[in-house]
């Protein structure tokens, strides 16, 4: 690798892509561009983070950091002290992410779409906000860039629920969406000034939602269109890789895998059914009417509180009891079976401390359970059935992502998701902060 | 970037500095620095926000907004679907800061020592919390992040931020005043030479502390003036103002060719009785209080005690430690202004109401809230003509209310928040304001053992020992002079929004059209007017939503919606 003075960087995240999925297509003779692309640098699996979510994992690449010291643990996590619940944004991330260590040191930075990233903490150049933003208006630093992305007909995110409407129009809209977050990414790429540029590709996770099974499948119905989502982005990928010069790199890296789902299994019914829970109304409306008795809750994915005597608001588990109860209730979840099959559903159950530390440990769970390919865990409180299937035929998986060097080779191993950080970091030159969980991928 | 022949901006803030004290001494030419400035610029007077309370003031300066669009109404925010308080931070603003716009056209800027600039934020420049908004030492006080460690080796952790006049002799405070005034100059200097700012913002605070706490002392007509007041105590405003004329002196003679702007966010001025406005509204019926003296029922709330308990065992411990110790000791127990806030917000007052039958209520200086149906979380007041009834009524009862011991009335003006304020961020404003400081009185919540008792004499804030004798006023100060300004121009007032649009016009670059402030034109020559027309831009922009914590209710909408549609919430 040559030394010049402005090393850059480009990455591209294809959310919930996983490895397996891609090599098999490249093994059918799909995805030319992206062929040719890896066989000039190295292509490896990726390991997500836990719970596995991509509000989690991206902040977890974005800061080089778990949650305990990020602590961004879900999509929705439970504010400690109270049985409220609430959406993470930017202002729970703790610590600096890649793009502001980068701003720190002048680099000037294009970063879109990236969970979370809203609301847009300001950085030396262009941030453009996740799917959690409300409103472009809102969610892009500075706003003077708004009449750009407006122009260019930018979308923050497909309307998922058109697919419960009909999945031929859903296809129909992701691909528009899919197109003018291309032409956006084009664009910056082309016409700004940058250093590292960064653009995040919701929909493909949002594909794999809804039409997973199929693609696996080969329904009839829609695989065209699945794969020509997966074709658009070879081309976008094969154009933006003829625009790159000698001195700039590409990473690309999903932040799951994908499967079909088997069940979804209501975690707060089994608690329920099985005596950990209880609530005051019958349905509740909210956690907050949990029965004082109750000895742990629920939170989506598989996270599980105990019901904490000083630390819950009718909290009952003394702290005495908390590890013996702990142990007994990981131990019970971990021998849950699918009804139908009889097969487990749960890989393992971790404890707070095997799966998380830092600053931000207070805010974890007290066990995360981790399920077994295909048994897709939620927290409903209104409905009582353990298992059940919905619309959705994908869930995400632990071990499957992908991650991509164009300028280096990594190690012959998986890797962790924290690792992508430091290793962007040195690339281009940058002393890492000292707080990261792990160090730069040797080259 | 500037063209060459346009002058880079210095913007030095001096915390409720008033022309009743600037004028006498500029005379006896105490303030050459400022004289200078006086003679060879303009000056006006300056109108702060009302009320005139730092944090307001100072989120109006940087944004040119009023409080109503910057979302900046006081030191404190009800937190949404409760009734528990907390201090506000400078990501609680809605609205675009001067450094946000300097940063999107490629301006670089300094902005140092400013209020409610705490968390710093990224910017294209270096940024420096003001002490008033920063919770103690040991936060991250600086952007970059890595500046603090560099002050902290280069200029000790002593005087870098202002003193805490907790528990403080008044000598010794001083003494930390002047110190903080000499190192936050060197610090303003050092990075002045280090880096090409094209705007460098700098504020003493220590103005505003040393006429709270020194005021009795100067004024001879003062009640309570002791005549055997020490010297140094008796001169000790004085020798602030003289300290930071010093430092402008210095500040600008690394800047030659600048256009520079001295401002106060508000005034000061002597007050002398306090104003118990929560025993009013009880004694009026409007609160209603559980019992006096229950123990709070809260979780959490035991978070503010630590605080007092740490900064007491400061004190003592500072008289009996070896000296080798005192600056670690100093270092971890210092809890700054904020804990003393939060502290204040989860007083008794807070834990006694019974907010099931309080039709008003007050937890910050002067402004009263009624307990609204649909906005407070047990609000039995409806929205729409009984809200309007009894604001009238509050009103009208404020206007008559005189004080006893001098048969005079106390409230001089009471304003419904649509009088002072508009704009999108309007959801967070008190319901009625109330001015008293000209009148001679402070409004306090009532001291424990007041015994409803509607007026007092403390001169004290809680957990704070040394006595204070002076309040704000709406009328600040404003100086300018540069290679532009017109000369020896005395104007007529503006007002502190105006000067984020002023600033932008000297860099050469466009005015947001949502500012609420206007280019003070008649500042600068006619030939330099003519020369270069206001240019007016896009909007600068709402930032983010509401609340440093939670997105708004609609916010939270759009955003649940999304993920249930995708399943990853029911």
């Amino acid at each position: 690798m040559s030394k010049h003075n402005r090393q850059r960087c480009v990455v591209i995240g294809l959310d919930g892509v996983p490895f397996s999925f891609l090599n098999s297509l490249m093994a059918n003779g799909e995805l030319p561009n992206l062929r040719k692309i890896f066989s000039n640098g190295s292509l490896r699996q990726l390991n997500s983070v836990i719970p596995t979510v991509s509000s989690v994992a991206w902040t977890s690449f974005m800061t080089g950091k778990n949650p305990g010291k990020h602590g961004i643990y879900g999509f929705v996590d439970r504010e400690l002290n109270t049985y409220n619940t609430f959406i993470p944004t930017t202002r729970n991330i703790r610590g600096e992410t890649l793009w502001e260590v980068l701003s720190r040191h002048g680099k000037r930075v294009v970063v879109m779409n990236v969970p979370i990233s809203y609301p847009p903490r300001p950085v030396n150049g262009i941030l453009v906000g996740c799917f959690l933003t409300p409103t472009l208006e809102k969610g892009v630093y500075p706003p003077s860039i708004v009449p750009t992305l407006q122009r260019l007909g930018y979308r923050i995110d497909v309307d998922a629920w058109i697919a419960r409407k009909s999945l031929d129009e859903f296809l129909k809209e992701l691909k528009t969406v899919l197109e003018r977050r291309a032409e956006v990414t084009l664009h910056f790429l082309r016409n700004g000034d940058w250093d590292f540029l960064m653009m995040h590709f919701m929909e493909t996770d949002r594909l794999h939602h809804f039409l997973w099974e199929q693609m696996q499948a080969a329904d009839e119905r829609y695989q065209s269109r699945c794969l020509d989502i997966y074709r658009f982005i070879d081309g976008v990928i094969g154009d933006l890789w003829a625009e790159l010069d000698g001195d700039t790199s590409l990473v690309m890296l999903s932040d799951h895998g994908f499967c079909t789902i088997r069940q979804e299994i209501n975690l707060n019914a089994w608690l329920r059914q099985n005596g950990w829970l209880k609530f005051r109304n019958d349905p509740p409306a909210s956690l907050e009417e949990i029965h004082p008795d109750s000895v742990a809750y629920s939170v989506i994915p598989g996270k599980i509180y105990l019901n904490l005597e000083g630390r819950e608001p009718q909290g009952s588990v003394r702290p005495a009891e908390y590890e013996r109860l702990r142990d007994q209730l990981a131990r019970q979840i971990a021998g849950l079976r699918d009804s139908e099959s009889g097969e487990f559903a749960v890989d393992r159950v971790l404890t707070r401390e095997e799966a998380y530390c830092g600053p931000a440990f207070a805010q974890a769970p007290d066990l995360i359970v981790l399920p077994r390919d295909g048994y897709d865990l939620k927290a409903d409180l209104k409905k009582e059935r353990l298992f059940e299937r919905g619309i959705f035929t994908g869930m995400h998986t632990f071990s499957d992502a992908f991650l991509f060097f164009s300028s280096r080779t990594l190690p012959d191993r998986t890797i962790e998701m924290v690792e992508v950080m430091p290793t962007i970091l040195q690339e281009m030159g940058i002393p890492a902060p000292d707080d990261l969980d792990a160090a730069p991928l040797a080259v | 970037m500037l063209p060459a022949s346009q002058p880079k901006v210095v913007v030095i803030g001096l915390d409720g500095a008033t022309f009743d004290l600037l004028d006498p001494w500029i005379e006896e030419g105490r303030l050459p620095a400022l004289r200078r400035i006086a003679e060879q610029g303009g000056r006006r007077v300056l109108t702060s926000t009302i009320p005139p309370h730092s944090f307001p003031a100072w989120a109006s300066f940087y944004t040119g907004m009023n409080p109503g669009r910057h979302g900046i109404f006081s030191f404190y925010m009800r937190e949404p679907d409760r009734y528990r308080w907390r201090p506000v931070d400078a990501g609680d603003r809605r609205a675009v800061a001067l450094w946000e716009i300097l940063t999107a056209h490629g301006l670089r800027g300094g902005f140092l020592n400013i209020p409610l600039t705490y968390p710093p934020e990224p910017l294209n420049g270096v940024m420096i919390s003001g002490w008033l908004g920063t919770p103690s030492l040991s936060s991250s006080f600086t952007y970059p992040p890595e500046l603090k460690d560099h002050l902290l080796r280069r200029f000790g952790s002593d005087s870098i931020l202002e003193p805490d006049p907790y528990n403080q002799d008044p000598t010794i405070y001083l003494r930390d005043l002047l110190a903080s005034i000499d190192t936050q100059t060197r610090i303003v200097l050092e990075l002045n030479r280090q880096h090409r700012f094209d705007v460098t913002v700098a504020v003493f605070g220590q103005v505003d502390r040393v006429q709270h706490f020194f005021w009795k002392q100067m004024d001879a007509g003062y009640p309570g003036h002791d005549p055997k007041t020490s010297e140094a105590l008796k001169t000790a405003i004085r020798q602030v103002y003289e300290a930071v004329d010093l430092a402008i002196d210095r500040i600008l003679a690394q800047e030659p060719g600048a256009t520079v702007f001295i401002l106060s966010d508000h005034g000061t001025g002597p007050y002398e009785r306090d104003l118990y406005l929560d025993a009013w509204l009880e004694r009026e019926g409007y609160l209603v209080r559980r019992g006096r003296g229950g123990t709070p029922g809260l979780a959490g709330w035991s978070a503010c005690s630590p605080h007092r308990a740490v900064t007491g065992t400061y004190y003592w411990l500072k008289r009996w430690l070896p000296s080798g110790l005192r600056g670690y000791v100093k270092a971890r127990a210092q809890s700054g202004l904020l804990a003393r806030i939060r502290s204040l917000a989860m007083s008794p007052m807070t834990f006694e109401v019974d907010w099931e039958r309080t039709r008003a209520y007050s937890i910050d200086e002067g402004r009263i809230y009624l307990n609204l149906r649909g906005r407070e979380p047990a609000g039995c007041v409806s929205p729409g003509a009984e809200s309007a009834r009894l604001l009238e009524e509050i009103r009208a009862g404020l206007m008559q209310l005189v004080d006893p011991q001098t048969g005079k009335p106390v409230v001089e003006s009471v304003y419904l928040a649509e009088e002072l304020y508009e704009g999108a961020a309007m959801s967070r404003a008190p319901d009625l304001i109330l001015s008293c400081e000209r009148l001679g009185y402070q409004i306090k919540p009532s001291p424990a053992g007041a015994g409803g008792e509607l007026f007092g004499s403390t001169h004290r804030w809680p957990g704070i020992t040394l006595e204070h004798s002076a309040n704000h006023r709406v009328e600040g100060v404003f100086l300018a002079a540069g290679p532009s300004v017109r000369r020896g121009a005395r104007l007529p007032s503006a007002r502190i929004i105006d000067l984020a649009p002023t600033i932008l016009y000297c860099l050469g670059l466009p005015i947001p059209s949502d500012m609420d402030g206007r280019v003070l034109l008649d500042l600068f020559e006619p030939s330099f007017t003519q020369a270069h027309p206001v240019e007016m831009g896009q909007e600068a922009g709402y930032r983010g939503s509401s609340g440093s914590r939670e997105m708004d209710q609609e916010e939270l909408e759009v955003v649940r919606r999304r993920l249930r549609g995708i399943g990853y919430l029911e």
